[in-house]
């Protein structure tokens, strides 16, 4: 079961409250996805400048692993106010803690609502369906 | 008769701006009107060029620079020659396609049974996904996708040499909840992809159409699907025409990453 403290995207986006800010990552699925299991099948990850402003839904970066290159989409719209700048020097963090350490963008939402996103048992759902 | 039909395009000769305008144009019609099947695209270029993977740097690509036509894809990787010896294809799908179901990986298989096929079928012996086997063609320096090789790549042994060389490019976007799969099929060598494996080295006379054909063979054989030969839409023409130019604008061409502009 993944954490039910946090929301989903259908394409393997979280979220998550902290204060003011909304913490988005990728899920451990997605993680595995892209690299089956080798972490060093990741090969980099672009996130966007602080102070960029995006919309719900739009891409703020991108992935790549050996074999594919995947969007990143915004779970909320809002300013991107900080990122992980070490996960693009470590990548292996994305596969050991996609929960906590492998955050990847901090957004001062527009609206802090998570409503719209799955929880984690629709996201489960989801991703075994 | 087959459950399921997907929609061929075979556009020969086409511009480089085409050439990639018209894929990105079918990753975003993938759920449309006449796209709610996968398409199979097979295309040549004309003039040839060179395609950047998506955030390889300019000038990491040493052919690059000296070449008057190159492009930046969509996808991955590392660079590649498109010239007179060489078939692209793409599929254009669902991420929840049936077809490519499971990891990123694990959708490699299927495409690459079909082009494995299509290779014996023509007469290239052996023709086998590289697995732990040394590849001979793997060259240093270059940013060309033939001369970096994993594990899945389609490669096959030239007589008298003990390894396999690579001798099929592939890569993959995904957006939005679709695929685009990039895929170049050298017949022929060309000087800025040296020590490549090609078709014509181990099956002399095999043309494009040839390797065409094969394909679209293998890929009805190996999905149990039937290719319905068809065009491009006009909206998908008209998307390609809209979108054509962004893959030789300079800034894309010579963007720099983030991570690029920090380390200067």
């Amino acid at each position: 079961m993944r954490p039910d403290d946090r929301r989903y995207l259908d394409s393997h986006e979280w979220a998550k409250l902290d204060g003011d800010l909304i913490v988005v990552g990728i899920t451990d699925f997605a993680v595995e996805e892209l690299s089956n299991g080798n972490e060093g099948d990741l090969v980099y990850c672009d996130l966007p400048d602080v102070g960029r402003v995006i919309e719900q839904g739009e891409t703020f970066g991108e992935i790549e692993s050996v074999k594919a290159v995947s969007d990143l989409n915004a779970p909320v719209g809002g300013e991107i106010v900080e990122i992980n700048s070490e996960i693009e020097e470590h990548l292996e963090t994305l596969s050991q803690d996609p929960w906590k350490k492998g955050w990847l963008i901090k957004i001062k939402p527009v609206d802090k609502s998570l409503e719209h996103l799955l929880d984690s048992a629709a996201y489960e759902a989801n991703i075994t369906s | 008769m087959k459950a399921r039909t997907w929609r061929l395009l075979e556009t020969f000769d086409v511009s480089p701006t085409d050439a990639m305008g018209l894929d990105e144009a079918l990753l975003r019609s993938v759920g449309e009107e006449h796209s709610s099947v996968p398409t199979l695209r097979l295309y040549t270029w004309e003039p040839d060029a060179i395609s950047l993977g998506y955030f390889q740097a300019f000038e990491d690509v040493g052919a690059a620079g000296d070449h008057s036509h190159v492009v930046r894809r969509l996808t991955g990787g590392g660079a590649i020659h498109h010239h007179a010896g060489e078939l692209t294809f793409s599929i254009t799908l669902d991420a929840k396609d049936p077809s490519y179901a499971g990891s990123v990986s694990a959708s490699y298989e299927r495409p690459h049974s079909a082009v494995i096929a299509a290779l014996r079928a023509v007469g290239v012996p052996g023709p086998r996904m590289r697995r732990d086997e040394p590849s001979l063609s793997d060259t240093q320096g270059t940013g060309m996708c033939f001369h970096e090789s994993t594990p899945q790549d389609v490669s096959w042994t030239s007589p008298g040499e003990a390894h396999s060389r690579k001798g099929v490019g592939t890569a993959q976007r995904r957006t939005a909840g679709r695929i685009l799969h990039h895929g170049s099929i050298k017949l022929s060598s060309s000087p800025l992809e040296s020590g490549v494996a090609t078709v014509q080295s181990v099956a002399p006379g095999v043309s494009v159409m040839d390797m065409a054909s094969a394909l679209k063979a293998a890929v009805e054989d190996e999905f149990q699907v039937t290719l319905q030969g068809s065009a491009p839409t006009q909206r998908e023409w008209d998307r390609c025409a809209a979108l054509g130019a962004k893959y030789v604008d300079a800034a894309f061409l010579h963007r720099r990453t983030r991570r690029e502009k920090r380390d200067g």
